[in-house]
């Protein structure tokens, strides 16, 4: 018996052993995740051709367990002539750092420039915009490590109109295109699917959800985020 | 309104479902399975973080090694511009005065680091990958540069592009992760850095290793002799390792007013942390400037030398002021708002001096001139020094210590072989440097300044021996 118990005691130490002597050095990289993102806009048309809009929107990310940030953007848009639109948009954000040596709040700005054409075909409307996007960390220098963000957007959606129906289908695609002064990896980095549906009231404005898949595409452990998204619009009466 | 009901309930399904499904994955990326993957010259001794630093191969202190650093034509324009957008936009560049943090006024240069780019490296046959390198500096920078000499100061960061490149994860030169390469800017002996930081170290100073390398650069047409450099061992790199035996006590290189500790102009802001980064705690500089301000210092003096020998190195900094002042190295405290490190050693709990960039010493002249041995002129606005020579005992351990050096590491019989050591070694990688690659003047240039810096020596020694009378 002490012979039995003696063995698979070495068995156990010598398992024990082997596994701390593989062990490896290295790091745990995300390659997928789940996002809920949840905003609330309002958006007032003090004519035919203006626009503007005041969002606030947070953005849960691990399993939609942790924050991730919130932000709080303007808009404005200026309709050029049927279909045509012009915007553009500020954007604070207070980003939760949560991976790394270094955690905490980080505050971005961002600003993005908009050109927009949407038509009709049949019961389609189709509708493209072109988008360029600066970003910084505020009160941070390049010196000390802040980066200039800017990508250049390209973004198709399709809305179907059902007949008697309120909740259209709406499905979009989207590319983008990094920019990073002396980068490395510039170029198309990152795609998003995004399907979903609005649904309109008279009195309380819209609701809309929405289901959006993210891919990286340079990175070299490509990341695959699914995004619920849930967006309230109301729009203030001229 | 049943229908939105209904949405809204999808909606918080939808919610419920993603959360109770955990989608997140993660995968772990050994270091082992990515670095050196496909480089054909990596190798755990030569390449990868596994191995102490080889000084004996990369500061080989009997050889002049031969480095290659490859850019494309892009990779060198990028870096051009870079500096450019720098030396233009700080007013720091074209012709600025010798050492960025000087009195009277600061650049604004060195907040600005110039950028890195991925070059190809190559020592003795060997080639390491996507190394970062850039340029670095204040005045030997600009100045320099405002002279169209090519041969300016460069910094290399073996692993900068990791993230860009996983497969140079952890890269390192024989251990090293990171080399500066100075330029002997303003030196046409080329020995000042590497000799003063030979004495310093045979003296018992805190300081980097270095050792002479030839550079060459080929940007595009084949490899260019930027000219003979002097390679120097990081501070926060390996040094602190190598000579505390540890590196987890704060390290800080202070530049700008703040690094005089003065009772004017003092913040903390100028104390850039150098490792522990990540802690917002610089409650050791502050204690230090407390304990050196404290108004005992004129009420009870041995009160105040307790306390100040309980958080900082007093007899270490007066064997370091001895020796530079008898070296006359006025880039640096006394005169300028940088070039030294201090590091809180968690050995003993005190924090120490340690000497950085010594290409301006070994000569009377220079901004405001090197300080005298006597010190009189130093004003309160250098308290570390002005306060603690004012006690009769530091000053007789300084002048002991001035005793020591001369009559030791400085003794001029010495240092003429060991200048004559060095000239042996240098002088045809020295002599060959290229008309637009070369701080030399002419021809003579070279043998003359190795002659200055050699009598040099023995005219300290008299003056030493003078004020020590």
């Amino acid at each position: 018996m002490r012979t039995i118990l003696k063995i698979i005691g070495l068995f156990v130490a010598f398992t024990v052993l082997l596994k701390v002597t593989v062990a490896q050095s290295g790091e745990y990289i995300e390659v997928r995740d789940f996002e809920t993102w949840t905003s609330a806009k309002v958006k007032f048309k003090p004519n035919k051709k203006l626009t503007f809009g005041l969002q606030g929107q947070l953005r849960l990310d691990k399993n939609s367990s942790e924050l991730k940030g919130f932000f709080t953007e303007l808009t404005g848009g200026y309709q050029l002539f049927k279909g045509m639109e012009i915007g553009a948009g500020l954007r604070y954000i207070n980003k939760n750092d949560n991976a790394g040596a270094v955690q905490g709040n980080e505050h971005y700005f961002r600003y993005h420039l908009d050109a927009s054409y949407k038509h009709k075909v049949d019961r389609f409307t189709i509708k493209y915009r072109f988008r360029y996007q600066n970003k910084n960390e505020i009160g941070v220098s390049a010196g000390e490590g802040d980066v200039n963000l800017q990508y250049f957007r390209l973004k198709a959606s399709v809305t179907y109109n059902i007949k008697n129906w309120k909740l259209d289908p709406v499905l979009s695609g989207e590319i983008f295109n990094k920019y990073e002064k002396n980068g490395y990896s510039n170029g198309f980095s990152d795609y998003r699917l995004t399907i979903g549906t609005n649904y309109k009231t008279k009195n309380y404005g819209k609701i809309g959800v929405f289901y959006r898949l993210e891919n990286e595409i340079s990175s070299y452990y490509p990341k695959t985020t699914h995004i619920l998204r849930i967006k309230y619009t109301y729009t203030l009466k001229r | 309104m049943t229908n939105l009901k209904n949405t809204l309930i999808a909606g918080l399904g939808i919610v419920a479902v993603g959360a109770m499904v955990s989608c997140r994955k993660e995968v772990f990326v050994a270091d082992e399975t990515i670095a050196g993957e496909g480089l054909a010259d990596w190798t755990t001794s030569t390449h990868s973080n596994m191995v102490p630093p080889n000084y004996v191969e990369v500061f080989n202190q009997n050889k002049v090694n031969r480095i290659d650093i490859v850019l494309t034509a892009d990779e060198y324009q990028t870096m051009q511009t870079d500096l450019a957008d720098i030396l233009g936009s700080s007013g720091g560049g074209q012709g600025g005065g010798p050492g960025g943090g000087g009195p009277g006024g600061t650049t604004t240069f060195s907040d600005v680091t110039p950028v890195y780019v991925a070059a190809d490296f190559f020592y003795n046959g060997k080639q390491w990958y996507d190394v970062g390198v850039r340029y670095k500096g204040n005045s030997s920078l600009s100045s320099s540069y405002s002279q169209g000499i090519g041969k300016l100061p460069l910094r290399l960061k073996f692993d900068e592009f990791e993230n860009d490149f996983p497969e140079i994860t952890n890269q390192r030169f024989y251990g090293f992760k990171d080399i500066s390469l100075s330029s002997n800017f303003n030196d046409q002996s080329f020995m000042r850095e590497k000799a003063a930081s030979d004495l310093f170290k045979e003296f018992g100073v805190p300081v980097s290793r270095s050792a002479f390398y030839e550079v060459y650069v080929d940007y595009g047409s084949g490899p260019v002799y930027f000219g003979l450099y002097t390679m120097m061992e990081v501070v926060f790199d390996t040094m602190l390792d190598d000579v505390f035996g540890s590196n987890s006590g704060n390290c800080y290189k202070p530049d700008g007013d703040g690094a005089k500790f003065s009772a004017t102009g003092f913040t903390l802001d100028d104390f850039e942390k150098k490792t522990n980064e990540e802690l917002a705690d610089w409650s050791d500089i502050q204690e230090m400037y407390d304990v050196l301000h404290a108004s005992n210092r004129t009420t009870d003096v041995e009160t105040w030398k307790t306390n100040l020998e309980s958080v900082f190195d007093v007899d270490g900094f007066l064997r370091y002021l001895a020796a530079n002042n008898t070296i006359q190295n006025w880039d640096t405290y006394g005169n300028m708002t940088h070039n030294y490190y201090l590091y809180h050693d968690p050995a003993d709990g005190l924090i120490k001096w340690v000497v950085w960039d010594n290409n301006e010493a070994f000569q009377s002249g220079g901004m405001n001139g090197p300080l005298s041995f006597e010190m009189s002129e130093v004003s309160s606005d250098w308290p570390i020094i002005s306060f603690i020579v004012d006690v009769p005992e530091y000053r007789a351990i300084y002048d002991a210590y001035i005793k020591e050096f001369i009559e030791g590491a400085f003794l001029p019989s010495k240092m003429s072989g060991q200048y004559a050591g060095y000239d042996m070694l240098i002088s045809s990688s020295a002599t060959s440097e290229l008309a637009d690659y070369t701080f030399l003047t002419g021809t003579g240039s070279y043998t003359s300044a190795v002659s200055t810096i050699t009598s040099h020596c023995g005219s300290r020694s008299i003056a030493a021996n003078s004020y020590l009378k």
